[in-house]
């Protein structure tokens, strides 16, 4: 009986158990795979992908040579061992206490293994949410113990308890019959969405950590400051994190900040971000403040040893926002931006598909949102507070998801058209398009003032391959794709007279047309941006959106802002990485 | 993996020359690629495979250029890899040994094919069957490495116990 895999290990497609090692500066690293292959004879050329989450990428690519040590059959406590560790535990060749050699080039290689050999990299690529190194054996071990001895296969292999009875039941059909009943009271999913299942939501989400820095403790206290209406957004999903973090509550309103206080579970709350600096039990501050103040109180708090959240725009002046960048890493602190939309399973979603090859090459995108945003109001409709209008307060979220998907715009030209909303003092609509290096080109399309049919998607991309929409009110993706010629809809057509086919042609189909459903119950990840920043801060991770990347974010919005004066496109500084 | 078979089978009795005897080649389970376009079907035998990423989930196979296969996939986009179990070893040792540009070797072994949707030949008859279209091309020394996608994919139960072939089921002990 044939029945569909459920996820990637049902495939099959890992093949035997090594030991993957790499040591640079004086940081050894050792991580288990099972996904060696080889990929070329002469020159011998052999390939693996780490996840590059964990600190062997960075010093395989430090050192530029990686070690493989097979695994004989009976070497499943040393995967076991491994296998429990943290990911970022400093020591874990020690730990694992296997007896190892340094070849010339410094790389350990396992004594009590089957086979050990030492790779020059030649080449590395990320691949899917894997980084794929390839690297030319240069030195094979066989250690004289272990020659001839059987490989150990993924998973173990054959044995263990209950091999036999899962044997018989194979051959007399019980496995076929449970299979069966199986699907019929669940429908396999793809093998896709089954592997997803298995995957940490915080790994799919994050980009790979990049950078370091001072770690606070494991249940660190959080300060929201600033208690508006989008604080309170961010208040409830500190509370979401229940005891992994300490909530404390900060507004020049002190009677706002004991409201935040008593609804979201705080321990205690300020009047004002200066009071909670003073606090030693303030490890960290998200700041949901007038755009204006976001760069002074940025500053105070790095100053002051504490991690930050800042809402975007990181600051309203790319001058302020690099002195921003600068102060936090001198400070090694935890600097991130609020670009919760990088982190929301439809973004990240599209952009696998997307990186995946499954629209083919995108030419054209169409983002952003009309109408469907809180008016603003208080000190949003001041330009001197808010900085702009609506590309700065919702654009630039757009900006930092094309980027997310496609990289850096090069060029960027945009428009404004007569304001319809007379109390607000920046723009209530723009047009800004955006020519992406090797990429799309991008429109974004926002307004206050206009209206768009409900749940029209927020984005769009058009690829060679396929198109696909992304609504952030909806929990799935649709993704269209031409039918190919020899379809059925495409055979009748040719078969029926043209006046016919006119009158046939709602009920033949043109496209493919499939939802994908993201399962998840935070679209815009919101949650995950706090639950990110956590990880940032107690040093499990690096931010997903830090500084850096909101500043880069900032530089496009005021090109965007510098066109609109000019009257004509403006090019954007490449970035120095 | 066909031509380095065929070296094994000729000159077995000389470790000197054989890739696989000399620990040139590294143990690794053993698949069937298959591949199909314009009214051309090949299927070869590889040991050059591993997965790559589990999100999307993509696999890489490197097939040597003179190969009918890498033409096919090249033209296609899409092939099936089939992964191979202990009791498959003639299966494996046929497939990689003759030239698909030959003979019809989907026939000359009797193998039922099924299609996927996509209009892979997927193999019921080995442990797992999946379609995968390529979605990255690494050009190296002398194989290109493709990553494919898996789109569509299947195990068969009947085997769902039984452990995957190894190249060292086909030819003993690579570290001997």
């Amino acid at each position: 009986m044939l029945v569909p895999n459920r996820n990637v290990w049902e495939a099959r497609i890992q093949n035997l158990d090594a030991l993957l090692t790499a040591s640079s500066n004086g940081q050894t690293e050792v991580y288990y795979l099972a996904t060696v292959c080889q990929v070329g004879i002469d020159p011998p050329l052999v390939s693996v992908s780490p996840n590059p989450e964990y600190p062997i990428c960075r010093t395989i690519e430090a050192s530029g040579r990686f070690g493989l040590s097979f695994l004989a059959h009976d070497q499943g406590g040393v995967v076991d061992r491994l296998l429990g560790f943290d990911g970022s535990e400093p020591d874990k060749l020690a730990l694992l206490g296997l007896e190892y050699d340094r070849t010339e080039g410094g790389t350990p290689l396992f004594r009590d293994c089957l086979m050990a050999l030492e790779c020059r990299v030649e080449r590395a690529w990320d691949s899917g949410d894997h980084r794929t190194f390839i690297g030319e054996a240069i030195e094979r071990r066989v250690p004289e113990a272990r020659r001839g001895a059987t490989p150990r296969r993924f998973g173990g292999g054959r044995g263990g308890r209950g091999h036999w009875a899962r044997a018989l039941a194979c051959r007399i059909g019980l496995i076929d019959l449970a299979t069966a009943v199986q699907h019929w009271r669940r429908p396999p999913q793809s093998i896709e969405e089954g592997t997803r299942e298995y995957i940490p939501a915080e790994s799919q989400a994050s980009a790979p950590s990049s950078g370091r820095f001072r770690a606070g403790p494991e249940i660190p206290g959080v300060c929201l400051v600033g208690c508006g209406w989008w604080g309170g957004v961010h208040a409830l999903e500190l509370k979401r994190q229940g005891p992994r973090i300490r909530r404390y509550f900060a507004s020049r309103n002190r009677e706002r900040a004991a409201e935040f206080a008593l609804r979201f579970d705080g321990e205690d709350h300020f009047d004002g971000l200066e009071a909670a600096l003073r606090d030693s039990r303030v490890d960290a501050v998200v700041l949901a403040l007038p755009h204006h103040l976001h760069a002074e109180a940025c500053i105070s708090a790095l100053d002051a040893g504490r991690h930050v959240l800042v809402e975007k725009p990181l600051a309203l002046t790319v001058d302020e926002g690099e002195a921003v960048v600068r102060r936090a890493e001198d400070a090694g602190l935890c600097l991130a931006v609020a670009e919760q939309y990088r982190l929301s399973p439809l973004v990240i979603r599209a952009r696998e598909l997307v990186q995946g090859g499954r629209l083919g090459r995108v030419t054209l995108v169409q983002a952003g949102a009309v109408g469907s945003y809180r008016p603003p109001q208080s000190w949003k409709q001041a330009v001197e507070t808010m900085g702009g209008g609506v590309l700065l307060d919702v654009g630039i979220h757009y900006i930092d998801v094309l980027r997310f998907l496609f990289g850096e715009p090069e060029r960027v030209w945009a428009a404004v058209p007569p304001r319809a909303d007379s109390a607000l003092e920046g723009e209530d609509a723009a047009v800004a398009v955006l020519a992406f290096v090797d990429g799309p080109v991008a429109q974004l399309q926002l307004s206050w003032s206009g209206h768009r049919r409900p749940g029209a998607p927020n984005l769009e991309l058009i690829g060679e391959r396929g198109a696909l929409e992304l609504c952030f009110g909806r929990r799935e993706l649709i993704l269209s794709t031409p039918i190919t010629s020899g379809h059925w809809s495409n055979r009748v057509r040719a078969r029926l007279p043209w006046r016919v086919e006119q009158r046939l042609s709602r009920w033949l189909p043109r496209a493919h047309r499939r939802r994908i459903r993201v399962p998840g119950a935070d679209p815009i990840g919101s949650g995950a941006l706090i639950e990110d920043f956590r990880l940032a801060i107690i040093g499990r991770k690096a931010p997903s959106v830090p500084g850096r990347e909101g500043l880069r974010d900032l530089r496009v919005l005021t090109a965007a802002y510098e066109s609109i004066a000019r009257g004509q496109a403006v090019r954007i500084e490449p970035v120095q990485r | 993996m066909c031509y380095v078979l065929a070296m094994i089978t000729r000159r077995r009795g000389d470790p000197g020359v054989s890739p696989y005897l000399t620990g040139a080649i590294l143990d690794n389970g053993v698949a069937l690629v298959t591949s199909a376009h314009r009214h051309r079907a090949n299927v070869m035998t590889v040991s050059f495979f591993a997965e790559s990423s589990h999100l999307p989930v993509l696999v890489r196979v490197a097939i040597s250029p003179s190969c009918l296969t890498h033409q096919l996939v090249s033209d296609s986009g899409w092939f099936g890899l089939s992964v191979l179990g202990r009791g498959q070893e003639s299966l494996a040792l046929f497939c990689g040994m003759r030239s698909g540009r030959e003979e019809s070797k989907f026939e000359a072994a009797g193998l039922r094919i099924q299609s996927s949707p996509e209009g892979v030949p997927l193999l019921p008859d080995c442990l797992t069957t999946s379609a995968c279209r390529v979605v990255e091309r690494v050009e190296l020394a002398d194989h290109t490495l493709f990553v494919g996608e898996i789109t569509t994919s299947f195990r068969q139960l009947r085997y769902s116990c039984r452990e995957g072939l190894l190249v060292s089921d086909l030819i003993g002990p690579m570290t001997g």
